[in-house]
């Protein structure tokens, strides 16, 4: 039995007041493995935002085609937003849990145990008991995090959790995610931030309702590998995306001769580019 | 002592400090750690926050002026001199047609209708459309569209700064490249002043004349240069942020003193690839100013908000209190029974240090509405068949809503002190049955507590669309009715729409937990009722009865 999580030439229509019909997705077909890890990114307005709602199992009016839901399961799977706010229903991160389990039918005399477990993996037990006004965004999003992964997890959704959260607080977010990864949860990450791609894991870009790429995160950025030192449209610019000021920098020493394929994207891969830089 | 143009920004923090000198036809970018308070720093910047401690000119016009009984007001005039846009602008959009929209931004401005229309073609071309959109509506329009629009918007305004919230966060790359040709013209050409927030260093360092970095804590500013910001690692650090991460990897690199161009221009850098020589290169000169805000420990005090000492009582005990005051208080006849039950809410309130002063504006409209129910009661024949104010009648009136009002007062606090989930628990427990609750209660409960919760969010967003409204339609205040009518539908559209988006979003975090998949999800117990709620009920059964037995004296 394939147990992947299949989406078949998946289509979302919306009909606007004069009756006309636009393709939010058009024609989609995606398969997601058990475990593992995508990064899904594209512009505003590119359909990522209804791709991950589809992808987490949420309802989507308009949504044409077919859905195997494979590892993921029957029902909604964990989900997290940009806003913190709007997905904490509770008023501190204790009580957030214990009502996310609450709704999980986890038996009464378990939650206080699980809750402060869960709060603890997190960094969030010191301030389990302060309301929300007294916590940073960040720690709301981590918050939403553990109460959105509480005790059920073969997938869980994260769109653009960390775009409005700084860099030390979203490596936060993104630690408790590859925590749930290790532990066999397949992540899909939303972002627009493409310095968190990773040169190896899967990276699948849309624009304008359909798939565009679906490959590494190197090849995103730099496309297929070639050797004539021509600078040709990645699938990055392709897709509507800026590309970041380090790949252009490698691009210029790849046509200066300077470095060679594959190019650099990791911080130590930048380390080393950078020590051949000064004269000898 | 440098020279100030009629256009520059002036910000003094503190009498006795150096003035922070914004330059028109500058561009500044505003650099700081999320929760800082970045975008309240920008919005004190346009007058949208009183009693922000710093005092703003633009040019010689103050921001604030010394209104009328002495207290401060905002100065129109200055208000004119910026056009702001907010993190998603395209949320502020109200008008029909685009050109609806434009005329909705010159409305502050007298100009002549040659002029306006001058205006507006130009605002179009800079974002790349024609005349003919002037008739489209703004409702038809694509999400990157709207963008365009409200930025259009920003551009059509005769002023001389522009303020701009997170400019790029949700543009495609076009759109950031746009921005950035747009910005840059519209200082370097016309000279307007650039004041802008961003996260994204890569975008906005390269662009900016001078960086300004906000302290974690929103205490202090640092003004520096960009050169000088990529010689000092460490005040990113200082401002409680990473460095970012291409810096990082350049850092090696900019310690030799390469220049701050071929660090933006990566083919010129890759140029000199190989040939860098490793020796600390000369830093440039140094003239990077601290300045020391005051407004910071207010702003965290505000942040924190206080804790009621009333919730440590078992929420059950509360209501019964509340019940047991409320028909007491309601039942009083007399004046004398309306001033004890008045003095034992505001001993309640005050006693137990329940936060109500944020819904000051609530109560005040309520006490207003009392008032104007009570006049207009009063007004009626008498005895003889004469019309006229028949005081009789309106004491009547007012006597019985200054009971509603006290027991309203009451319940708001109750409301406010006793946190939404608590509340429902508290319920669930009188209203489950052997760990079970049956599942129209539990919906019904639900709803309100996920009503109760979201009521300081919906707050907040109506007074975020509210100084929105203010930073557009530059009215310096309340003065005129038609002025205040303006204000509250340019806020109340937003504000709507703002409220589809979260409950949107609540229903799409709610599915995604599970919420309603369960029929019958875990029950759990509060923690016991304790010495101190049967003590309360006590005390105010007590109370109650006392009132109750003297309700009819001297009426």
């Amino acid at each position: 039995m394939d147990e992947r999580l299949r989406v078949n030439h998946l289509s979302v229509l919306t009909e606007d007041e004069r009756g006309e019909t636009t393709a939010r997705l058009d024609d989609l077909s995606l398969k997601l493995n058990r475990g593992e890890w995508l990064y899904l990114v594209g512009v505003n307005g590119s359909g990522k935002s209804t791709l991950g709602r589809i992808l987490a199992g949420i309802y989507e009016e308009g949504a044409v085609g077919s859905m195997e839901r494979g590892f993921a399961g029957e029902g909604a799977a964990a989900y997290v937003m940009q806003q913190p706010d709007a997905q904490l229903f509770a008023d501190t991160p204790r009580e957030e849990v214990t009502f996310a389990l609450e709704w999980q039918a986890v038996p009464a005399e378990e939650i206080p145990l699980r809750v402060e477990a869960a709060l603890e993996e997190a960094g969030l037990l010191e301030l389990a008991d302060s309301p929300w006004a007294e916590l940073s965004g960040g720690q709301r999003q981590l918050a939403a995090v553990v109460a959105a992964s509480a005790c059920r997890t073969p997938l869980i959704v994260f769109d653009e959790a960390t775009s409005m959260l700084d860099e030390e607080t979203a490596l936060r977010v993104r630690t408790l995610a590859k925590r749930l990864h290790e532990q066999g949860t397949a992540v899909v990450w939303l972002t627009q931030r493409l310095e968190e791609l990773e040169p190896d894991v899967r990276v699948v870009a849309l624009s304008e309702g359909k798939i565009r790429f679906d490959g590494s995160g190197r090849e995103f950025l730099y496309g297929e590998r070639r050797d004539d030192r021509a600078r040709v449209g990645t699938p990055c610019e392709e897709c509507g995306l800026r590309l970041p000021y380090l790949a252009e920098l490698a691009f210029e020493l790849h046509r200066a001769g300077r470095v060679d394929w594959p190019l650099p994207m990791t911080p130590e891969e930048w380390a080393n580019t950078m020590e051949r830089g000064f004269a000898r | 002592m440098t020279l100030v143009r009629e256009s520059d920004l002036l910000v003094r923090f503190r009498d006795d400090a150096n003035p922070l000198l914004l330059r028109s036809g500058s561009i500044t970018v505003l650099f700081g750690r999320n929760g800082a308070g970045k975008t309240y720093w920008l919005e004190s910047m346009a007058g949208l926050h009183p009693g922000t401690g710093a005092e703003v000119r633009y040019g010689s016009l103050p921001l604030w002026k010394e209104g009328r009984r002495g207290r401060k007001a905002r100065n129109p005039d200055a208000l004119k001199a910026y056009a702001y846009s907010s993190q998603a602008p395209e949320e502020q959009l109200v008008g029909r047609t685009v050109e609806e929209e434009l005329l909705e931004t010159l409305k502050p401005y007298s100009l002549s209708s040659d002029e306006r229309r001058r205006r507006m073609l130009a605002a179009l071309e800079a974002v790349g459309w024609e005349e003919s959109w002037l008739v489209r509506s703004p409702y038809r329009l694509s999400g990157g569209e709207r963008r365009r629009l409200a930025l259009a918007c920003l551009l059509v305004a005769p002023s001389d700064w522009l303020l701009l919230d997170e400019p790029t966060a949700g543009l495609d790359a076009p759109g950031q490249e746009q921005l950035r040709q747009i910005l840059a013209e519209r200082a370097a050409r016309e000279g307007q002043g650039v004041l802008l927030i961003s996260h994204d260093t890569e975008w906005a360092l390269p662009l900016a004349d001078q960086v300004l970095l906000l302290a974690a804590d929103g205490g202090s500013l640092r003004e520096c240069s960009p050169e000088e910001l990529l010689h000092h690692p460490d005040w990113w650090e200082e401002a409680g942020m990473a460095v970012p991460a291409w810096l990082k990897v350049l850092e090696p690199m900019l310690r030799t003193g390469i220049p701050i161009s071929s660090v933006w221009k990566p083919s010129e850098l890759a140029r000199q690839w190989g040939r860098l020589v490793r020796e600390a290169g000369e830093s440039p000169p140094e003239s990077s100013v601290v300045y020391r805000m005051d407004n910071a420990s207010a702003r965290q005090e505000r942040q924190k908000g206080s804790r009621s000492s009333i919730a440590f009582f078992d929420p059950r005990a509360l209501w019964l209190s509340y019940v047991l005051l409320s028909v007491a208080i309601l039942a009083q006849q007399s004046w004398w029974g309306v001033a004890a039950g008045g003095a034992i809410a505001a001993a309640a309130i005050w006693g137990g240090r329940i936060p109500i002063g944020r819904w000051r504006g609530f109560i005040l409209s309520f006490l207003v509405f009392t008032l104007t129910v009570s006049v207009v009661a009063g007004i009626g024949r008498d005895a003889g068949g004469q019309w006229g104010f028949q005081g009789e009648a309106f004491l009547t009136a007012l006597h019985s809503m200054a009971r509603t009002f006290i027991v309203f007062l009451l319940g708001l606090g109750l409301a406010v002190s006793i946190t939404p989930i608590r509340l429902r628990r508290s319920l669930e427990s009188v209203l489950g049955f052997r760990g079970r609750i049956a599942p129209a209660f539990q919906k019904f409960l639900l709803t309100v507590t996920l009503m109760l919760r979201f009521i300081p969010i919906f707050l907040n967003e109506w007074e975020r669309f509210n100084r929105y409204a203010i930073a557009r339609g530059k009215e310096a205040g309340r003065k005129s009715l038609g002025g205040s009518v303006r204000r509250l539908s340019r806020t109340a559209q937003p504000f709507l729409l703002s409220l589809f988006r979260l409950g949107d979003q609540a229903a799409v975090a709610l599915e995604s937990r599970g919420v309603g998949r369960q029929k019958y999800p875990t029950l759990l117990k509060l923690s016991s009722w304790g010495k101190r709620d049967t003590a309360l009920v006590a005390v105010v059964l007590l109370l109650s009865l006392v009132l109750w037995l003297v309700r009819g004296l001297g009426a």
